[in-house]
């Protein structure tokens, strides 16, 4: 599909098209729609053109970087291409916030198998990661750093490597309490918690605090609320678990989770009907 | 042996065959030539005139078109009824802008809009489904994000446009509120996931699934059924119907006679429990044979999944597992964890949950007509509307086509009224009770009918203004009554036809089941081609279960190919993360789209959980421990 939108935007024969401006645009907005093969087509020869004094050259290099990087299917040539450009932004921009990004690009390339005999190299980056959690330090970027460097070692999926994760994790948030990336640190915190250590108690405490400061993907909020709920009763806190399925009664009527809920409520609080709330009505839910 | 003459006369014809062959050659290449042309500048012609009509001058009349394909009875004059009375508004009139609806069938959706698209010709508004050209991230080359647009609230809520005797609460609500959170769903039914925005308004609701009763036949039969239940000695079939343990200890029957059954024989009501649903459908049946009724059928079966209740009932037959399979709570149960689960003998096709759905599809199976799998959606509405069956399953999509047909057959004596009622629950006596705790619930409800608009409208403020129209709320509510729709609109009021359709959020998770009928690739033909010939009494419990479990051991097409492909899709789906992640990062430095910000972090949280696989190789671990993945 990506072809044929490359194919139109030449078949049309669109005056644009000749224009590096309008092609720098349309490539940009190829990026935006994800027509990353368009955007690779587009761009590559208006970037090889373009001044890199001009204002503009970041913006179309970086949109460039990433059609070569997630351009479909992945070939060789274009990660190359990818690491090229990232490479020479993070060396022109050195020290700021896009530097920074085409930095985690890199180590996220080096990370990944992005075509058929790709070697990841692990290496490479978690020694970016390591390095941006450093220099930056409580900023969004060190904060995406941190947790794709706690990613890469617990991938490793042994007991050790999750704990090493969650202490890399713990140590940010203790030197960084106010991070807008700390309901996701939480989360992902409880998540090492319970999928690779199956420990019930520290997971709660931390998705706990990630719905205190708002879970990062806030339509899923009444599923997490049903997980607390039943972890609750696993460690034998039933008010707890009245609490978390409370939540999802009175806070997302429109939950599937709703009558599940309502039910263990009824068998929790057999000795405290105060503790049940009244059923929805359900025409009033729609 | 040939004489000169001959051999002469044989190579001129050949000569001559093959300079009548060239010139055929060129006639042909010219003809495609020319066709070539002719066509281009059609087109060219047809741009040129799609543009200067499309060029905004102040005098020139604005008309945007808007395109969908539901053709059910009532909802194009719904839509022509809302389109007019924009049409009329006064500041619509002054800007000299018209709405004109298209509506297509169906049936060429799909060919229409491609080539529309494609062309530039496309309709400004237009249904967003049914279109494989938007599928994906193609939504966003053709149809414009409307993120940006919905956060403020719909100026056609302010109290001007609102009906009088609303509750004050909801005014305020309508007024205030933002245009997203106006809609029952939230605009749900517009938003696109793999693109992280708002592509499309949804205008109505689609209902959930119900069961049509003809009150005619149901009266007719209860009686019937009635006199069957006094008569002494009962007759075999219903005697049958009581629950009970056959010679092998098995449960047979489906209720016990109770007071509670004969006080419902003494009402017009149809079923209330599943155990009479099936002494309706056994009593359905009796009564055909006894009144020498060979086109009489219990349900309107067909090979349209909403006609078949086995379906239906599946989900929650098969979520006993869920406890076992899911390893973290609040999660859906995936495909390759109910797999893994089978894999590991959590669960069986002879686990008596699933046991007993194959037992309830059979049963369900014998109340369609012979060769149900042949027939069609409309092919089962016309049954019924013809009388020829006591019951259909559908939705409220069909309801509309469905009450009118009921009510306007030709003949006085033949029409009848319909009554639509939710699939009925086994009561604690009856059979299947233990399997079927409850209903699915339809809290998960979305709206839909979503109209997107077109990347290439030179009208997009007109479109978008039309939109909101739309989905205001005393047009919707209007619109939604008028075309025996449910309403998109919060506060809304369906029309007392619809009422029985609007969703009951009591239930089940509906994403706790084994469901392998989606399962995908050869196993999905498999298990569905299987369980469709055990429907029909083709082959039996012990042969489907063969069937399939000797797909699934098969070294080369079985499980280990699953594991495979799922490792596969999930790193494919990690990449599509990593380029979801980029895009909204691009977006939020370059275009400084702080709103970003939180796409961002739910994205990347969701990269970090499916990283590189992680999931399937969790789980591979969790059900084999340090063995080897498997690999090609």
């Amino acid at each position: 599909m990506a072809w044929v939108s490359v194919v139109l935007v030449v078949a049309s024969g669109c005056a644009e098209t000749k224009d590096r401006e309008a092609a720098a645009k349309a490539g940009i907005e190829a990026v935006e729609f994800f027509d990353f093969t368009a955007a690779l087509h587009l761009l590559r020869p208006v970037q090889a053109e373009w001044p890199e004094d001009d204002p503009r050259w970041l913006e179309i290099t970086y949109a460039l970087g990433l059609a070569a990087w997630h351009a479909s299917p992945p070939r060789q040539e274009w990660i190359e291409l990818a690491d090229r450009l990232f490479e020479r932004i993070a060396e022109r921009e050195g020290d700021n916030l896009i530097g920074a990004m085409a930095r985690m690009n890199l180590a996220r390339i080096a990370e990944i198998v992005d075509f058929p005999g790709d070697e990841p190299d692990f290496e490479t980056a978690l020694s970016i990661y390591d390095a941006l959690r450093t220099e930056y330090a409580g900023e969004d970027i060190g904060m995406q750093a941190a947790l794709r460097q706690a990613s890469l070692i617990a991938f490793d999926l042994t007991e050790a490597s999750a704990r090493q994760a969650i202490a890399l994790l713990a140590e940010e948030l203790e030197r960084n309490p106010d991070t807008r990336w700390a309901p996701v640190v939480w989360q992902y915190i409880g998540d090492l918690y319970i999928r690779w250590l199956n420990e019930i108690e520290p997971a709660l405490e931390a998705y706990t605090r990630a719905y205190e400061l708002g879970f990062a993907s806030v339509h899923r909020t009444h599923e997490f609320l049903w997980m607390m709920g039943r972890f609750a009763e696993q460690l034998d806190r039933p008010q707890e678990a009245i609490q978390w399925y409370r939540k999802i009664i009175e806070e997302h009527p429109r939950s599937v989770y709703g009558t599940w809920a309502h039910q263990r409520i009824a068998r929790l609080a057999e000795d405290d009907a105060d503790a049940l709330p009244p059923p929805p009505d359900p025409l009033s839910v729609f | 042996m040939r004489t000169p003459f001959l051999r002469h006369l044989i190579l001129c014809r050949c000569f001559n065959a093959r300079i009548i062959m060239k010139l055929n050659n060129i006639i042909v290449f010219g003809i495609i030539v020319t066709a070539y042309v002719v066509s281009a500048v059609r087109f060219g012609l047809l741009q040129m005139q799609i543009r200067r009509t499309r060029v905004d001058r102040d005098d020139a009349e604005r008309v945007l078109r808007v395109t969908h394909w539901q053709l059910e009875p009532g909802f194009r004059e719904a839509m022509q009824w809302a389109i007019d009375r924009y049409n009329a508004l006064p500041h619509v009139q002054a800007a000299n802008v018209r709405i004109e609806q298209l509506a297509i069938t169906e049936r060429v959706y799909n060919q229409f809009m491609n080539v529309h698209l494609i062309s530039g010709t496309a309709p400004d508004i237009a249904n967003r489904g049914k279109t494989r050209l938007v599928q994906g991230n193609n939504m966003a080359r053709f149809y414009t994000a409307l993120g940006e647009y919905i956060s403020d609230p719909n100026p056609y809520n302010q109290p001007q446009y609102l009906n009088p005797g609303l509750p004050d609460d909801l005014v305020d609500f309508l007024e205030n509120a933002p245009w997203q959170d106006t809609f029952v769903d939230g605009m749900l039914g517009g938003y696109d996931w793999t693109l992280n925005d708002y592509y499309a308004i949804p205008i109505s609701g689609l209902g959930s699934l119900r069961l049509f009763y003809n009150r005619t036949l149901l009266r007719d039969i209860k009686a019937f059924l009635a006199e069957a239940v006094e008569a002494d000695p009962q007759p075999d079939w219903l005697r049958h119907c009581w629950i009970r343990k056959d010679e092998g200890g098995a449960e047979a029957g489906f209720l016990p006679d109770t007071p509670s059954l004969r006080a419902w024989l003494e009402h017009g009501e149809p079923p209330e429990t599943l155990g009479q649903f099936f002494l309706y459908c056994e009593a359905v049946q009796a009564y055909a044979k006894a009144r020498a009724m060979p086109f009489l059928v219990p349900i309107s079966g067909s090979n349209y999944d909403p006609g078949n209740l086995a379906f239906l009932y599946k989900r929650i037959f098969t979520s006993h597992f869920a406890d076992d399979l899911i390893e973290v709570p609040g999660e859906n149960l995936r495909q390759i964890e109910a797999l893994a689960g089978w894999e590991s003998g959590i669960w069986s096709f002879r686990s008596p949950p699933f046991k007993a759905f194959l037992d309830f599809s059979r049963i369900i199976s014998t109340y369609f007509p012979r060769g149900f799998l042949g027939l069609d959606r409309e092919q089962a509405q016309r049954r019924f509307i013809l009388g020829n069956a006591a019951i259909i399953s559908s939705g409220a999509w069909d309801a509309s086509g469905i009450f009118l047909g009921a009510q306007q057959r030709d003949r006085p004596e033949d029409r009848f009224e319909v009554i639509v009622t939710p699939a009925p629950m086994p009561a604690a006596d009856e059979r299947w009770q233990e399997y079927l705790p409850m209903n699915v619930t339809e809290a998960s409800f979305v709206a839909g009918t979503p109209l997107a608009i077109n990347q290439q409208t030179p009208h997009f403020r007109w479109a978008l203004d039309f939109l909101q129209f739309m989905s205001s709320h005393s047009i919707n509510e209007e619109f939604a009554q008028r075309a025996n729709w449910l309403p998109a609109i919060v506060g809304a009021e369906p029309s007392d036809f619809m009422r029985p359709f609007m969703p009951i959020p009591a239930g089940l998770p509906p994403n706790v089941s084994v469901n392998l009928i989606w399962v995908g690739g050869g196993l999905q033909n498999v298990y569905t081609g299987a369980l469709k010939l055990f429907m029909t009494g083709d082959i039996d419990a012990d042969e489907f279960i063969e069937r399939v479990e000797r797909f699934l051991r098969n070294p080369r097409t079985g499980m280990h190919s699953r594991w495979v492909r799922e490792l596969q899709w999930a790193q494919d789906f990690s990449r599509a993360r990593d380029r979801a992640v980029g895009v909204e990062e691009f977006r939020m430095t370059f275009r400084e789209d702080e709103t970003a910000m939180d796409r961002l972090k739910s994205l990347f949280h969701g990269s970090l959980m499916m990283d590189r696989g992680v999931f399937p190789l969790q789980l591979w671990q969790r059900h084999h421990g340090d063995a080897p993945y498997p690999e090609f």
